[in-house]
């Protein structure tokens, strides 16, 4: 169940909302969030309907176990981790694993097919988070059953993140703010997600599908581009926009979280670029990964690169299993560790301008990678994008110009804080409550008007 | 208090009530709103409401949604919204149509090789039968709409891919198999003429304009001497109008919010007693055309009702005619409105749709007819897919 969807917004939310807010008592409310998540995780995923109360059950074993003064804690803290890890590598990596010794060494071994249980990169990620602060001593483990279970369940971030830290949200577990001010800035985050999801990011995947769909690459470089903007726009869009839709639920039920995403586009660096874009994912790989291998304070300078590959190669899977992702994370890997070479200080001695076009292109680069379906599309739509063209132009570059040059103006601006920053200078003034709401449910009514056409399915039969 | 307090208070009272109201209403309209079975802008019934059984509760919550969004409150309303924004955003491109004006235009596609090759493939089998029956054949190509009115996009969507297709599909055919490019029909007409040969807001023409692509495909036949009489002289096709709203099936995908006041040709043979039998086995005859007729509808007519309905198979017999020449035509939609020109001609003309033949293949039809002359009468772009599923 998207949030996106209209069964979710005006079935599923007003019932969970409504039963919510009845509900008398954090405890009350938390069993009630409780079992909504677990509906919501099975209503989108029948088939590994047992998994996430399983693995609910076993990791809150672990954290009473792992805690410190607890018997042979450093055993089960390992024990958890390879648990943890096990589950993601079993479901998402071995087919990809597999399939890579088979090609090398020429064997045969039967290739496993596993679908990719929904959401179990981000909850897994959310448990290893707990299991390490709870090992570390940062956070005491979590003796309520339904906290902890609620904790790793909870269904805004169950499916898509962020990936919330326990020790960023266990306080709330047990003691949060139902203001109306919580709940007003919660539909107003959620609306203005929903926007983004629905206005933007979809309208823009038409343009971007309408070029990389052209798998046989009759399409010139004028299209090329276009794609690829619109591409970039539409994953910056739909991403952020779904963050901010579970940031926005996460507070109408109480829980402030941490934004995660920050205006990644108006970066001037690469570095600066993954401290603003998925900042939860970031910040797991630095605290989780990244600084205990020593980070940047290794001894030797190959340490510290070597380190930056290790987090860079993780990220790029934790994406996805298959080289395209492997070699995204790569990509920004080896420009980041350029930047701490000498690229950084080389970028700032030009004018802003310029640092900024920097990053953009690079970004955009990167997004072939994870657009494209295999290497060799990649390798396609890099000769479209730098000039070796096709023969036969089958995308009319100029018709998706013409058609959509007031969306990519938006979003273009939308990238940049410049529509906040005219929100928050009309704060102050009095007709601000009145045109705030307007605009919200303005929003709201034209992602409904979107939502209500998605599912329009002509029969076509006056072709013939 | 502080006016930012005030501020605040009122802020959350004007995001959180208007939510909460437009929230309430959809989720009660759901329950309370009648459920209907079929869309009209999309043509097609809408998702049941899904059986609950143990053996597809996997697919349940897809089910679920299907029909939820099916039949959410006020979809009708939503499609017809979405078409006026974005016609009023100056797209050209909308739900996979080109808007010229008061024009809706289809895609032109340009097909591959191998596509074209397959199915022409099929038609090179299709017609070495003809001819081992003892029939003369031909191809004849009818005028795409877009093709026709090209000119009406800008530059840049311009394309020659309806003619690159026929002369692909062409060249694929054996050479003892003639062609007609009746999409040729109009090159010495003036645009204000061509304006009126195609509805605006349908897929098709009007009799006007196919009536010009017959007489240049009749020229043809004669010139190629495919049919073995004397050619009339002066044959021309009289029109009459009806004064009525034409519904397009192209403006259905936009909720009808094109005009639908249009002129509506018939070409009716004059003094012609044609008897229409409206199924193959059927032996019993109608002189009344409304039996081959779709019907019209409550808003206006239709393409089926004003000319003929994609029926299986039809005959048409008329002792009158110009010719004694009897023919067998494999046709699309875009034939329709020719049916009674044939009449007129013809004195016996078979009209097969394969898409409606049932419990009769196309090749037995042929086998068993007493035609002189078949023809595989399609429009340009006509040209790969199950339209050439002939067996």
């Amino acid at each position: 169940m998207l949030f996106s969807s209209l069964i979710f917004l005006f079935l599923f939310l007003p019932l969970v909302l409504a039963g919510y807010y009845i509900l008398p008592g954090t405890r009350n409310k938390n069993i009630f969030l409780f079992l909504v998540s677990l509906f919501f995780y099975a209503w989108g995923e029948p088939a590994y309907i047992l998994l996430l109360p399983v693995s609910i059950i076993i990791n809150y074993a672990f954290g009473l176990l792992i805690h410190r003064g607890s018997t042979g804690n450093k055993l089960w803290f390992i024990v958890s981790i390879a648990f943890n890890v096990g589950l993601i590598v079993f479901f998402k990596y071995l087919p990809f694993f597999i399939s890579n010794i088979n090609n090398i060494l020429s064997l045969h071994i039967p290739v496993p097919k596993t679908a990719l249980p929904l959401g179990i990169s981000f909850y897994t990620f959310k448990v290893i988070t707990y299991h390490v602060d709870v090992y570390r001593g940062i956070v005491p483990p979590q003796k309520n059953f339904i906290c902890h279970a609620l904790y790793i369940s909870l269904f805004p971030q169950l499916t898509a993140g962020p990936i919330v830290k326990y020790s960023a949200i266990f306080k709330q577990l047990e003691n949060r703010d139902h203001s109306l001010n919580m709940l007003a800035r919660g539909i107003t985050k959620f609306i203005l997600g929903l926007g983004k999801k629905v206005i933007l990011s979809n309208n823009l995947a038409l343009i971007a599908d309408s070029v990389f769909n052209f798998k046989s690459g009759t399409f010139g470089a004028l299209a090329a581009w276009i794609g690829l903007v619109s591409y970039s726009l539409q994953i910056y869009f739909d991403f952020s926009g779904y963050s901010d839709m579970a940031i926005g639920l996460c507070r109408m039920f109480g829980f402030e979280i941490d934004e995660n995403f920050n205006y990644p586009y108006i970066s001037k660096s690469a570095s600066e670029f993954w401290r603003r874009w998925h900042i939860s994912l970031g910040s797991f790989f630095r605290d989780y990964v990244y600084i205990p291998l020593g980070g940047s304070r290794c001894e030797s300078q190959l340490a510290n690169y070597h380190n930056l590959f290790i987090v860079w190669i993780l990220t790029g899977l934790w994406h996805g299993a298959s080289w395209n992702f492997i070699i995204w994370g790569l990509y920004f890997g080896f420009l980041i560790a350029l930047e701490r070479a000498f690229l950084l200080n080389l970028l700032s001695k030009l004018p802003r301008f310029f640092q900024h076009c920097y990053l953009i292109i690079a970004a955009m680069l990167g997004w072939v990678f994870f657009r494209t379906d295999n290497i060799s599309h990649a390798i396609l739509y890099f000769k479209r994008l730098f000039g070796a063209g096709s023969t036969i132009d089958l995308v009319n570059p100029l018709l998706l110009l013409h058609d959509n040059y007031l969306l990519l103006i938006v979003a273009i601006l939308a990238c940049t804080p410049l529509f906040k920053s005219i929100v928050l200078s009309l704060a102050k003034h009095r007709f601000f409550p009145y045109a705030a709401g307007f605009g919200l449910i303005l929003i709201y009514f034209i992602s409904i008007m979107y939502l209500g056409n998605t599912s329009y399915n002509p029969f076509i039969y006056f072709r013939f | 208090m502080k006016q930012y307090d005030i501020n605040i208070k009122e802020y959350n009272l004007f995001v959180i009530i208007p939510y909460i109201v437009i929230t309430a209403i959809f989720f009660i309209a759901f329950f309370i709103y009648p459920k209907q079975t079929k869309s009209e802008t999309e043509n097609r019934y809408l998702a049941p409401f899904p059986e609950i059984r143990i053996s597809s509760l996997k697919d349940l919550p897809s089910d679920l949604e299907k029909y939820y969004n099916d039949h959410f409150p006020f979809r009708e309303s939503f499609m017809e919204l979405f078409s006026r924004t974005e016609l009023a955003l100056g797209k050209i491109k909308v739900r996979d149509l080109y808007i010229s004006g008061d024009y809706i235009l289809p895609i032109e596609y340009l097909y591959t090789e191998k596509d074209i090759a397959l199915s022409a493939g099929k038609t090179n089998e299709l017609m070495s039968f003809i001819q081992a029956c003892g029939k003369k054949a031909a191809y004849v190509a009818l005028p795409y709409k877009t093709y026709v009115y090209n000119y009406m996009l800008p530059s840049y969507l311009q394309t020659d891919y309806s003619e690159q297709n026929y002369i692909n599909f062409t060249k694929n055919l054996k050479p003892s198999i003639k062609s007609c490019d009746a999409f040729q029909a109009y090159k010495n007409d003036s645009i204000e003429d061509t304006k009126t040969y195609f509805f605006k807001s349908d897929f098709h023409w009007n009799a006007k304009g196919a009536g010009e692509a017959f007489l240049y495909m009749i020229d043809w036949l004669f010139e190629e001497e495919l049919i073995n009489e004397s050619k009339p002289e002066n044959l021309k096709l009289e029109y009459t109008y009806i004064d009525d709203n034409y519904v397009g099936d192209l403006n259905r995908r936009y909720s009808f919010i094109f005009p639908t006041r249009e002129s509506i040709p018939v070409f009716k043979a004059n003094d012609s007693v044609i008897r229409y039998y409206s199924s193959y086995s059927s032996q019993d005859y109608s002189f009344d055309k409304a039996s081959i007729q779709g019907e019209a509808l409550p808003e206006g007519q239709t393409y089926d009702s004003v000319y003929t309905k994609n029926l299986g198979y039809y005959k048409m017999v008329n002792d009158n005619s110009l010719l004694d020449t009897k023919v067998l035509v494999i046709k699309d939609s875009m034939q329709n409105p020719m049916t009674d020109m044939f009449a007129y001609v013809f004195n016996t003309s078979e009209i097969v749709d394969i898409r409606g033949l049932k419990d009769i293949s196309l090749y037995t039809v042929i086998e068993n007819s007493d035609a002189d002359l078949v023809l595989l009468m399609y429009h340009q772009n006509n040209i790969t897919g199950e339209m050439f599923d002939f067996k």
